[in-house]
C-alpha cells in the first residue's frame, strides 16, 4: 500500500482516502465474505470497516502497517455484523458472473457443501484465523499481530478450527461409506 | 479419516472460491459518507512514547512541563480565573452562566498503574481492554475545563486535556446537583452521564453511563475506557 496515500488520508485528504478505499476494497470484501459466508453481511461489514478506517486513520501509528491494521478493523466489523440480528433465511443470492469455477483441488460438490457446513459451525474467532492464515497466506505471527491476540491463541484457534472442519468432512463421509459397504 | 494435508488442500481450494470484487454501490456508499464522517484524532499519543527510549521520553516530559509552565503563566499570570478564550467576539454575549462546575480542575500526575486500576475498578475485563486497544499513558496529568462555548449562554463547553494536550472537546449540561451529561460539541447529543461531588476545592467524577453513538463495540469500549481513565483515575482540584 502506498504509505504516502495513507499519510495524506490520515490528515483528512478525502481524495487520498478514496484511492485507498478503491485499492483495499476488493481484498477486504474478499476476506469479509470468506469469514461471514454471506454476501449481504460481507458487504455491510466491508462498508463499515472502510468507514471505520477513515474515521480512525489518524490513530494508525505506523502508516506502513496499514494493510494489517485494516484487516483488524475488518475482522472487528465482521464480529459486529455476525452479532447483529441473525438472518435465518437461506443465502440463495446468485453469485456474481466473475465468480471463479471450482478449483482443481476440490474433489466434489459434496466436499464443498460439507466444508461449508463445518465452517459455519465455527465461531467468528476461529474463522478469522483460518481465513487470514489459509486464504491470505499470512504467517501465524502475522495473524496474531493483526488480530491483537497472543501467538499461542492463534495456534489454539487454528488447531480447533481444523479439527472441527476435519470432523465435519469425516462425519459427513461416514454414512456414504456404510451405504457403499452394504 | 482425512489427513491434515487433505484438509488443508481442500480448505484452501474452497477458500479460493467466492466473491473477490467489492460492488461499486458499496464503495460509493462509503465515499458518500466520508465528507460527513469526522475523523477521530488520537486521544492518547501513547505510541509516541512507546516508540521512544527512556531518555527521549524524559526529554519530551520535561518539554511538556516547560510548555505547561509557559502556557500557564501566559494564561493565568495576569488574569486569575479567566475563562477559556472564546472563539468569537464577546461584544453582544450574555454574561456567563455559572454553576458549581464552572472553571478549571486538575489532577496530579497519574501513572499507568493508577489508570489501569481505575479502568479495572470500573468493571472492564482484560479481554475488553485487548479488543478495544486500550493503552494507558504513564505520567499523565488530566485537566478539565467547564466553560462556555463561543460566548453562547446555552452551550457549555467541556474540554479535557492530558498533559496540556486537548484530548476531548465537547459540551455538557447540568442535570441536577450531582449529575451532568456530556456529548460531542454542538450536536445537541449528550450521551455520557456523570455523577459528580464537590467537597471544598476537590471534585470527584464518576462516569456512570456512556451511550456513545460511535459504530462498533470496540470503538465504544475504547471511548468508555478513556473517559474512565480521565475522570476516575484521580480526584480533581480546582485551579485558580
Amino acid at each position: 500500500m502506498d504509505t504516502d496515500l495513507v499519510v495524506r488520508a490520515q490528515s483528512g485528504d478525502e481524495g487520498a482516502f478514496a484511492s485507498l478505499a478503491v485499492a483495499a476494497g476488493d481484498r477486504l470484501h474478499s476476506v469479509a465474505h470468506r469469514i461471514l459466508r454471506d454476501i449481504d453481511l460481507a458487504e455491510d461489514a466491508t462498508q463499515q470497516a472502510l468507514l471505520n478506517i477513515w474515521r480512525d486513520l489518524p490513530q494508525l501509528r505506523d502508516p506502513a502497517r496499514f494493510d494489517a491494521w485494516s484487516y483488524r478493523l475488518l475482522v472487528r466489523a465482521c464480529y459486529a455484523e455476525a452479532s447483529r440480528t441473525r438472518r435465518w433465511t437461506p443465502n440463495l443470492r446468485m453469485l456474481p458472473a466473475d465468480e471463479p469455477m471450482a478449483a482443481d483441488g476440490m474433489s466434489s460438490v459434496v466436499d464443498r457443501d460439507q466444508l461449508d457446513r463445518g465452517f459455519r459451525r465455527l465461531s467468528i474467532d476461529h474463522r478469522a484465523v483460518v481465513v487470514l492464515h489459509h486464504y491470505l497466506d499470512m504467517p501465524l505471527e502475522g495473524v496474531a499481530d493483526t488480530l491483537g491476540i497472543p501467538l499461542g491463541t492463534v495456534r489454539s484457534r487454528l488447531h480447533y478450527a481444523m479439527r472441527g472442519l476435519r470432523a465435519a468432512l469425516d462425519a459427513d463421509a461416514r454414512p456414504v461409506k456404510r451405504e457403499a459397504a452394504q | 479419516m482425512s489427513t491434515d494435508r487433505d484438509i488443508t488442500s481442500v480448505l484452501r481450494s474452497w477458500l479460493e472460491e467466492g466473491v473477490t470484487v467489492l460492488p461499486d454501490r458499496v464503495l460509493d456508499a462509503v465515499l458518500d459518507q466520508v465528507p460527513t464522517t469526522p475523523q477521530r484524532r488520537a486521544w492518547w499519543p501513547a505510541w509516541r512514547f512507546l516508540n521512544m527510549n527512556t531518555y527521549a521520553r524524559l526529554a519530551v516530559a520535561a518539554a511538556a512541563v516547560v510548555l505547561a509552565a509557559v502556557v500557564g503563566i501566559g494564561l493565568y499570570g495576569n488574569s486569575v480565573g479567566r475563562q477559556p478564550v472564546p472563539t468569537t467576539l464577546p461584544t453582544a454575549s450574555p454574561p456567563p452562566e455559572s454553576n458549581p462546575l464552572t472553571g478549571t480542575w486538575e489532577t496530579g500526575m497519574t501513572t499507568c498503574a493508577e489508570q489501569n486500576a481505575a479502568v479495572e475498578a470500573a468493571g472492564f475485563t482484560a479481554r475488553q481492554m485487548t479488543v478495544s486497544d486500550w493503552t494507558c499513558n504513564d505520567m499523565r496529568q488530566f485537566t478539565i475545563r467547564f466553560g462556555l462555548q463561543g460566548g453562547q449562554s446555552d452551550i457549555h463547553s467541556l474540554r479535557a486535556y492530558g498533559n496540556g494536550q486537548l484530548d476531548w472537546d465537547g459540551s455538557y449540561r447540568i442535570i441536577d446537583d450531582a449529575t451532568f451529561e456530556a456529548g460531542d460539541l454542538g450536536d445537541g447529543l449528550y450521551y455520557i452521564t456523570y455523577r459528580y461531588a464537590i467537597d471544598g476545592d476537590q471534585l470527584t467524577i464518576d462516569m456512570i453511563e456512556d451511550r456513545s453513538p460511535r459504530e462498533g463495540q470496540a470503538s465504544r469500549l475504547g471511548e468508555q475506557m478513556v473517559q474512565t481513565a480521565i475522570y476516575e483515575t484521580s480526584t480533581f482540584t480546582r485551579q485558580p
